[in-house]
């Protein structure tokens, strides 16, 4: 035994290197995940903290949101939205399928949400080319166009998640104990689901 | 209040929730702009009740140590440790206990 083992772990029996410490309540990799995850949300309130701004607080602030003439395209991203919430039950039932050893649905499920995620941002690009307006335009344009440029930047990170997670389900890891893996792409999966639904809400609807 | 997004279920749990704090909202503003600002305060209202109900005993945390590999197939065994141990990454005795630490 190594001097630094004997005096980490003093009269025990125990041989090798000490074991690391960490918190038996959350694990590192969900503990990380949960900051980035705060991180995240907090990026997305200084997003919006310019969008009320600019449409609220602002003394030039239009009367009417967009102002004319200019519209949002309300029913593509409708559509946009119903896809990216199917997305979240598909998420869902990948995970489920491999709590159930199901393999297949495992699969499934990952290749179907990737392929509405994807769906989700081409749609998005089709929009932006033809919404009819730039950022030179006004404020109103600048955070349309930061509030869902930003969201679109985190579905392509999803999407990477996703991607490396589906591969990885394909060559055979991942079981009912131990799918870490697929966990925490979904939970981040979900988090970008809810953030679209918000900036939906707030920007294209109310 | 527990983390909404502790787990993948209680994510999905959190996206089904917010569409259905959202909807009213959106309904009712569309009606009028003070019935939404009406509605928006009495489902905030209601969703911080709900959220602070929801503090029942944690569930069993995830398995700790090695989780960037636990769900990676083996490809071959682990040699058996020349001092009698399992070889399998898992400690005994005393030093596998971690609970107290802070």
């Amino acid at each position: 035994m190594s001097a630094h083992a004997e005096a980490a772990v003093p009269g025990h029996d125990h041989h090798g290197p000490p074991i690391a410490n960490h918190s038996s309540k959350v694990d590192a990799t969900v503990l990380g995940m949960f900051l980035f995850i705060g991180s995240e949300a907090m990026l997305f309130g200084s997003f919006f903290a310019a969008y009320f701004f600019v449409r609220v607080v602002n003394p030039d602030a239009p009367a009417v949101w967009p102002p004319p003439p200019y519209e949002f395209p309300k029913f593509v991203a409708g559509i946009n939205t119903a896809i990216l919430i199917t997305s979240s039950f598909t998420m869902h039932w990948a995970l489920q399928s491999i709590k159930r050893n199901n393999r297949r649905g495992l699969q499934a499920g990952l290749v179907l949400t990737i392929l509405m995620g994807t769906a989700f941002l081409l749609t998005q690009f089709i929009e932006y080319a033809h919404v009819g307006f730039n950022t030179s335009d006004g404020a109103f344009a600048s955070v349309f166009f930061g509030l869902t440029g930003l969201h679109g930047a985190h579905v392509f990170v999803g999407l990477t998640l996703l991607t490396i997670a589906a591969v990885r389900a394909f060559r055979g890891h991942y079981s009912p104990e131990h799918h870490h893996g697929v966990e925490l792409p979904g939970i981040y999966w979900h988090f970008v689901d809810v953030m679209w639904v918000v900036v939906y809400v707030t920007v294209y609807l109310l | 209040m527990r983390n909404p997004l502790e787990s993948e279920d209680a994510a999905f749990r959190f996206v089904l929730g917010t569409i259905a704090y959202l909807v009213p909202i959106v309904l009712a503003s569309w009606i009028a702009t003070w019935l939404g600002i009406v509605v928006f305060v009495l489902v905030s209202g209601v969703a911080l009740v709900l959220l602070r109900r929801r503090t029942g005993p944690l569930p069993a945390p995830p398995p700790t140590g090695r989780a960037s590999v636990e769900d990676t197939p083996a490809t071959q065994a682990s040699p058996a440790r020349a001092d009698g141990g399992s070889g399998d990454g898992t400690h005994e005795g005393p030093c596998e206990t971690t609970d107290d630490v802070p």
